[in-house]
């Protein structure tokens, strides 16, 4: 490697991003040419110098923070807080149950169901709270061919939040709902799911488009959603999961 | 809600000083630097559902906030912008730099020099294209990889290379033109011929 050819090669170096061969390369010539360690060296200092310059957040720049910050639309008082954070005690129990649940081959939807559910208990899923409106709009830009979500849920269901989780790569629409205490874990997928999850698929072409079973203890209820599919799953009776799934098939 | 409202407090907190930072540099017009900042925290905040804990939320905020920053100036047009120049190849810097000795004498002490001319960063900066500027800035504000620079900015990474290779370039040798200006670097080391 020539001069010229080293030093070619520095930003990268200061970057780590050199592929290993020419990381090699590259460190055969510093070792046997201290020019180009000098300015390695030089450079790097350089831009570690420019960088600092750059990072000075100016005059102003925390009490322009704080506006920002306070400008962020305020969690609303009359909804219902996430379910993850809805009553510790009620949830540390939920997720203990839900650990401590049976489990066998579960049909495909219902399974992936449950691990979002199982994420959900367990406090580690981040989800966003909005109106049903925006959570279809949000949803719907995230995920290719996804149902619209109802203009609402039906009485004595409340949406907490929604999020996009995924299983095995296949992206869906998650809601977190309530009922009454019971937390609901409800998925909406587009037609492109019919690969993913065949049995789901193949339970609710049937004629009623409903398919019900249970799943580790918990209700599970699968129906059409317009051309896709959604389901739900939670601690709750069948009657109340064909309620929701009412609001999908008005 | 307030749980995940004070985890995006938390995780936006831990990036304060380079978010800030970025979004004072990525405005053309000084003016719109409180405007890009509220537009990014508040584009995070929404999609923030999107971000997938555990995942690099300096790299997702950084994104959102590029893109705003495209949104912002592009709202804002004040003077026209440099024209941008195609990628091409990683120019060599020993060739490219006209005045090689100053800027061996800059590279003597770089610290000391940058902190002299601080107010010329400023002014170099303008004179990048908006792509070289949107792609340092990531790197040395945002300390981004390449890989994350072209996913914030929707370009391959051959682009990437060369829109920073030239940025620093430029930064470089209008640094070196300043501080040749101001006498911090002087003639020859080894004397005129
Ligand atoms: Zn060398």
């Amino acid at each position: 490697m020539t001069c010229p050819e080293a030093r070619a090669l520095l930003d990268r170096l200061l970057d780590g991003a050199l592929d290993p061969v020419e990381e090699r390369a590259l460190g055969d010539h510093l070792a046997a040419c201290a020019t180009c360690r000098g300015r390695a060296d030089a450079e790097g200092r350089l831009e570690a110098a420019i960088a600092g310059a750059l990072s000075e957040p100016g005059p102003d720049a925390d009490a322009a923070w704080e506006r920002a910050m306070a400008r962020l639309p305020a969690p609303r008082r009359s909804r219902a807080p996430v379910v993850a954070a809805a009553a510790g005690l009620l949830l540390a129990g939920a997720a203990a149950l839900w650990l401590a649940l049976p489990r066998h081959r579960e049909v495909d939807l219902a399974a992936a169901l449950l691990a979002c559910h199982g994420d959900l208990l367990a406090n580690r899923v981040t989800l966003t709270e909005a109106p049903i409106g925006e959570a279809c709009r949000s949803l719907r830009s995230r995920i290719e061919g996804l149902p619209k979500l109802p203009p609402a849920l039906p009485e004595g269901f409340i949406l907490a939040g929604s999020g996009v989780c995924y299983r095995d790569g296949t992206p869906i629409g998650y809601l977190a709902v309530h009922r009454g205490a019971a937390p609901l874990s409800v998925a909406v997928l587009p037609p492109a799911s019919r690969a993913a999850f065949p049995e789901a698929w193949a339970r609710v072409e049937s004629p009623g488009g409903l398919f019900h079973c249970r799943a580790s203890g918990l209700s599970f209820c699968a129906f059409r959603a317009d051309d896709g599919l959604a389901a739900a799953l939670g601690d709750v009776s069948p009657a109340d999961l064909e309620a929701l799934a009412g609001a999908w098939r008005r | 809600m307030s749980d995940l409202c004070d985890e995006f407090r938390a995780l936006c907190e831990a990036v304060r000083r380079p978010l800030l930072a970025f979004c004072r540099h990525a405005v053309w017009r000084a003016d719109d630097a409180e405007d890009l900042l509220q537009s990014a925290l508040l584009t995070a905040w929404r999609r923030f559902g999107e971000f997938r804990p555990g995942t690099n939320f300096r790299a997702w905020v950084f994104r959102i906030a590029a893109l705003e920053a495209r949104n912002v100036n592009r709202r804002s047009r004040g003077a026209p912008l440099p024209e941008e120049e195609p990628p091409g190849r990683a120019p060599d810097v020993v060739e490219m730099l006209e005045r090689e000795w100053d800027y061996e004498a800059l590279l003597a002490d770089p610290e000391t020099v940058v902190a002299r001319l601080s107010g010329e960063v400023r002014v170099a900066l303008g004179t990048l294209t908006p792509n070289e500027r949107s792609v340092l800035l990531l790197r040395a504000i945002g300390d981004l990889a390449y890989r994350e620079i072209g996913d914030a900015l929707s370009m391959p990474l051959g682009s990437v290379m060369g829109f920073l290779s030239r940025a620093r370039r430029k930064m470089r040798e209008r640094l070196t033109e300043a501080a040749r200006a101001r006498g911090l670097v002087g003639e020859s080391p080894r004397g005129s011929p």
